[in-house]
């Protein structure tokens, strides 16, 4: 239970207390939200009071009668619109012509409750108003996470950028400099990591762009009948050479059907999880692809005899950005993007993804598709 | 003999680049990408001198190995080269309770190959 502050600002000390029976203690709850608010009720007698108040703790509603002695209803408002502080008026005020309604909100109130009025008619005014101060509040939380999140994506992806840039730049000088000599085949190994780490940054670009096209919606998706089949052999043709070069076997073993899909988040997904596969594996390893269906769904597995994960490190897995750094993995490039966008287009299907790792023994990552095949 | 530098740092091409240019100056090097994979393979290798990154698997997994190899006295006693990116003045400079007899030079990064080349011959010529 959250409480809230609702000073009763009002010359008249009945007035006060009648309002205070109806409102203190009173519960209100958000549509859509499991919390609750009560009101827990200040008084004030007149403005001057009321910013003395205002200005010593939060104060959350505020219930101001329009006409006060000295300073008046309206320069309270004011100074709470010049301070920006964060909390909602409700304004009582004398006669409900349509001018003092239009004034009072245009000066800051978020209710107007005209004289005389029923417990009832409060009741709503101040619920409405409170209502309003909640979502008010969530919005700028979520304002805050959001811009907080793009900060520190902006940041994360900056440095994954920089880095490579640094060090084809590091080579670079040392061809300049000629620091290994003039035999230009001493700087062999200059030449292929700087083609290693300028093909990762181009990996990252791609993916970088993958995944904002999928998270803003804005990429046209085209779902077609395709043989699972075709899909997944172009997927491990184009994987076999890097597979080749590290003596790892890929086999497979899909059912033969058709799926209703995206041809390109399917091949996604597919080369993700084969390369990941190929890249986390041991020398002369092995790769295993497997389908299964189940009623309308489809069960992918993409199994590997490679260094495996802890525990600790699959939890982390899916998040962006999240790359396993340890000893087995220092030699191996990778952005941290591919298993995030892995999820993203798999819930774009309503499906799951997940994995089962054994450190130093290899994973099993399964995908499940539902209502993919007809 | 040849002098044995160990490069330890986790950024693989500063280990790459380190070790294209003191091998091509006659040293012999190792590398290890941590602290905990430099704490393995020091006394294997047996370097006359290291090479270290400050920030690596934690932001002073440098500074804890540092300070292993002062106070542990399995640990060979030879000088230390520091890299840091925390620049020129880095707040653990001053911090008590650090043995900083073994620490030679401390290098702001980034630190060309050429740069690092002629610190380790410096550092090694004076000792």
């Amino acid at each position: 239970m959250n409480t809230l502050k609702l000073l009763i600002v009002d010359d008249d000390p009945r007035m006060r207390e009648s309002c205070s029976l109806v409102l203190d203690g009173l519960r209100i709850t958000m549509p859509w939200l499991p919390d609750e608010y009560a009101l827990k009720v200040l008084f004030a007698g007149t403005a001057e009071e009321a910013k003395g108040i205002i200005e010593a703790g939060p104060v959350d509603l505020l219930l101001l009668d329009q006409r006060l002695p000295g300073m008046q209803g309206t320069d309270l408002l004011a100074y709470i619109v010049e301070k920006e502080l964060d909390l909602q008026t409700v304004m009582i005020t004398g006669n409900a012509s349509l001018d003092t309604a239009l004034n009072a909100t245009r000066n800051g109130a978020s209710e107007i409750l005209a004289k005389p009025f029923t417990p009832e008619e409060l009741r709503m005014s101040v619920t409405k108003a409170t209502r309003f101060l909640i979502l008010q509040r969530i919005a700028a939380k979520l304002d805050e996470e959001r811009k907080k999140t793009r900060f520190e994506f902006i940041s994360v992806l900056s440095h994954e950028l920089k880095s490579p840039l640094a060090a084809v730049t590091g080579y670079l000088d040392m061809l300049r400099n000629r620091t290994l000599g003039d035999d230009m085949a001493a700087y062999d190994a200059c030449v292929e990591r700087s083609l290693l780490r300028l093909e990762g940054m181009r990996r990252l670009i791609i993916d970088m762009l993958d995944l904002t096209r999928i998270e803003s919606g804005v990429k046209v998706r085209t779902i077609a009948e395709h043989k699972l089949a075709d899909i997944a052999a172009d997927m491990i043709d184009g994987v076999r050479a890097q597979a080749a070069k590290r003596g790892i076997t890929i086999s497979h073993d899909l059912p033969d059907v058709a799926v209703k899909v995206d041809r390109v988040e399917l091949e996604i997904v597919f080369n993700n999880l084969l390369t990941n596969a190929i890249k986390y594996n041991k020398e002369g390893g092995s790769v295993t692809l497997t389908g299964q269906r189940i009623g309308h769904a489809l069960k992918l597995q993409c199994k590997d005899t490679g260094i495996g994960m802890t525990a600790e490190e699959t939890e982390k897995l899916f998040k962006e950005f999240t790359r396993i750094r340890n000893e087995n993995t220092k030699n191996i490039l990778g952005n941290g993007l591919g298993l995030s966008i892995v999820k993203k287009i798999v819930a774009l299907y309503d499906g799951e993804v997940s994995v089962a790792s054994r450190f130093g023994e290899g994973s099993v990552f399964t995908v499940i598709l539902p209502g993919i095949i007809t | 003999m040849t002098k044995r530098v160990f490069l330890v740092d986790d950024d693989q091409d500063i280990i790459v680049q380190n070790k294209l240019a003191l091998t091509a100056k006659g040293f012999t090097v190792e590398d290890a990408g941590s602290a905990k994979e430099a704490t393995e393979k020091i006394n294997k290798f047996k370097p006359d001198i290291i090479v270290l990154d400050v920030m690596m698997e934690n932001p002073r997994a440098g500074l804890e190995f540092a300070g292993k190899l002062a106070t542990d006295p399995t640990m060979p006693k030879i000088p230390i080269i520091l890299l840091t990116s925390d620049g020129k003045n880095p707040g653990w400079l001053g911090e008590a309770g650090f043995t900083w007899a073994r620490i030679a030079k401390i290098l702001d990064k980034p630190v060309t190959p050429e740069k690092l080349v002629e610190t380790v011959t410096a550092v090694l010529g004076k000792k």
